[in-house]
């Protein structure tokens, strides 16, 4: 069993922190990916559990054990680099079998071991070529294969994808998936691509200077973002946020938004807190803002009129910039009669998937 | 119309082909050429004029002709067969290998550590080692002596090594080179499991070999070439290396540049395999580094 506990810790360098008390449990066979933006301190919190790191404070856990000052070598865990990390005066048999050569197993289970990593992941044509000799993906592969022959409690994968290109980064994602199924270890993946965190994760953590943000399934932090940050970093395109004011009429409240836009705010947990005159930012994601055939499912009272700028035909669906007052919003349509560019359309909001942030808190308040 | 299209075509590709091959020889370049040129000879001619020398009978060593009216191998069989010369060669082999294996060892491991350990007083430390370079050797002769005296090591080996033993350069050379090897090599071989020492020499140091080359080259030729600190630190003429024994040749009545010249045409051969195997190792630990993800 290999769970993980992160108990408030904290990284300093210096006098500058840059890890601000964080805590996590992550599950026996727990697929957790930490994202968020450039610096955020993902690739710290992932070292400090490999043992690279030195915790400020805090206390982290593998298994039942206490790993503070236990050396990386001990912690049983493996640990997947963004530059693979391969050396390149070692054949790929030799870059697999290092830890075990290092670890002195017997030959003969070190060759066992090297031959099924290189099964499970396609590498048994591969084994005598040198790193320089591979492909990106293949040396990608060759990184895996160097954790999983050493049989760790926890896998650890610091955007092992971004140096691929996109086609081959989503058909890696596919195949550390599958990996996963069938190892069957904890993983814990740092990226701060947000597409690979949905697809991948169990749970994601979403982190911003050193805080978690929030922790939650893909769907959850999809669905219900805990804040401002989460709404604007999970989904792409980016979910639509706009200054908007809270006006009471007939004791019931609604929207204000730019351009003379003013829809209900649909009653559900928090929106009896909404008081009047209360300035909010609205969230809406694109694909609850349609134009054409769509609109005929949302209540009369939830449409308005924008102008139509751009029009991004994505094939399925297509992209519309829309401006209201002097904001762009985008919505998406899936039909083909599209608005023209510079036509004042009819749009309709899916109130039943808005969001409501507080501007000063940031929280989200409905 | 598409006749005359193709006619034209083809005059139109022809006249590229024509400006390509006609390249117009820039004035700058021949002078540069010149430059050059005379630059090689004058770096070339001392070495012709050693082997030319070496090859002549005594009386003919002052006509300054390029090729020896009777080219003559007696030198050579001189040199060779007094023992002197033999003794002298395996004592700069022994100061220069010693030396170089020191220099690349301790450089890299003090270069390393300055890299990639973080610890209170590193950047004294460095500033410390570079300031070194800034020290002209002349000056630290006297010391040297006076330490050497001090612990009985004037005519021995170590007394010949030892201020060469460790240098600032190399250190220096090879800290700038480390910062090359991305810290996740060693993250990844520090989870595998190696000790701080095997990462260095197992990861770090097969990663940085082009300088390592480099280094051993310059160390070695520098030793091999090394002349007033042999010479002040030794005495007797078994402790000589070649430069020393071979200046030992001009005594007071006469100088023999035949068999001077003979002596350092033999020990230019060393040098030439010490370059030759190195040479190889710049070269393929370049295709090495160029690596990337
Ligand atoms: N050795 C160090 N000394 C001082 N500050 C550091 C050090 N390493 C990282 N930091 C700082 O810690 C913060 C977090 O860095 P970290 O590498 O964890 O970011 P990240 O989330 O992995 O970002 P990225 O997506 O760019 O990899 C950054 O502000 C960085 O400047
Ligand atoms: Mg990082």
């Amino acid at each position: 069993m290999a769970q993980v506990s992160i108990r408030n810790v904290v990284k300093r360098y210096g006098s500058v922190q840059v890890v601000h008390g964080l805590d996590l449990e992550v599950q026996h066979n727990e697929f957790v990916v930490l994202v968020g933006p450039s610096g955020c301190g993902k690739s710290t919190m992932l070292r400090m559990i490999a043992g690279l790191e030195d915790i400020t404070s805090g206390e982290i856990r593998i298994g039942d054990r206490v790993v503070n000052n236990v050396e990386p070598k001990h912690r049983n865990i493996a640990m997947v680099f963004q530059n693979y990390a391969l050396y390149p005066h070692m054949t790929v048999a030799r870059n697999i079998a290092f830890g075990l050569r290092a670890a002195k197993l017997p030959k003969a289970e070190q060759e066992q071991r090297v031959r099924e990593a290189a099964r499970i992941l396609g590498l048994e044509e591969l084994l005598e070529r040198r790193p320089a000799e591979l492909s990106g993906g293949q040396r990608q592969r060759v990184a895996m294969g160097r954790a999983i022959v050493r049989d760790p409690q926890v896998f650890l994968f610091d955007e092992p994808l971004s140096n691929l290109d996109a086609k081959l980064r989503s058909s890696m994602r596919v195949e550390i998936k599958k990996l996963h199924q069938k190892v069957q270890t904890t993983v814990i993946y740092v990226t701060h691509d947000q597409v690979e965190a949905m697809t991948l994760a169990d749970r994601i953590v979403i982190m911003r200077d050193g805080v978690i943000q929030q922790i939650g399934t893909p769907l959850e932090v999809f669905r219900q973002p805990a804040n401002l940050f989460v709404a604007g970093f999970i989904g792409s395109p980016e979910m639509n946020l706009i200054e908007a004011t809270i006006r009471h009429k007939d004791g019931q409240p609604r929207l204000e938004m730019p351009g003379g836009i003013d829809v209900p705010v649909p009653p559900r947990n928090g929106s009896g807190a909404l008081a009047d005159g209360r300035r909010v930012t609205a969230g809406l994601r694109p694909e609850h803002v349609v134009a054409g055939e769509a609109l005929a499912a949302l209540p009369e009272d939830w449409r308005a009129r924008a102008t139509v700028g751009v029009v991004e035909p994505l094939g399925s669906e297509s992209l519309l910039m829309l401006d209201i007052g002097d904001r762009e919003i985008t919505g998406k349509a899936v039909d083909s009669n599209l608005p023209a560019p510079g036509d004042r359309a009819a749009i309709g909001f899916n109130l039943a998937h808005l969001h409501l942030f507080d501007p000063e808190s940031e929280q989200a308040i409905y | 119309m598409t006749a005359d299209a193709i006619g034209t075509g083809a005059a139109g590709s022809t006249r590229v082909g024509l400006f390509r091959g006609d390249k117009p020889i820039r004035p700058g370049r021949i002078v540069a050429w010149t430059i050059l040129m005379m630059g090689g000879i004058a770096m070339v001619m001392p070495l012709v004029f050693m082997l030319s020398t070496s090859l002549k009978f005594p009386h003919e060593i002052y006509d300054l002709n390029l090729i020896p009216n009777e080219p003559t191998l007696e030198n050579y069989t001189y040199v060779l067969a007094d023992g002197r010369f033999y003794r002298w060669f395996i004592n700069s082999l022994i100061v220069a290998i010693a030396t170089t294996a020191s220099v690349v060892f301790f450089d890299s491991l003090v270069g390393y550590t300055l890299c990639k350990f973080r610890f209170k007083g590193r950047a004294i430390v460095f500033v410390a080692i570079l300031s070194t370079l800034m020290i002209p050797t002349e000056m630290l002769i006297i010391p040297w002596y006076n330490m050497a005296r001090t612990f009985g090591w004037l005519d021995t080996y170590w007394g010949i090594m030892f201020p060469g033993m460790m240098t600032g350069f190399g250190t220096f050379l090879m800290r700038q080179f480390f910062e090359s090897v991305p810290d996740d090599f060693i993250h990844a071989a520090r989870i595998d499991g190696l000790n701080e020492f095997q990462i260095w020499w197992q990861v770090a140091m097969p990663l940085v070999t082009p300088a390592l080359s480099a280094l051993a080259i310059f160390v070695f030729l520098g030793n091999w070439t090394a002349f007033i600190w042999p010479l002040i630190a030794t005495s007797t003429a078994d402790l000589y290396t070649v430069p020393v024994g071979l200046s030992s040749f001009a005594d007071e009545a006469d100088v023999a540049w035949e068999l001077i010249m003979t002596g350092a045409s033999l020990a230019t051969i060393p040098t030439l395999i010490v370059f030759l195997i190195f040479q190889r190792y710049i070269i393929r630990g370049v295709v090495l580094t160029g690596l990337k993800g």
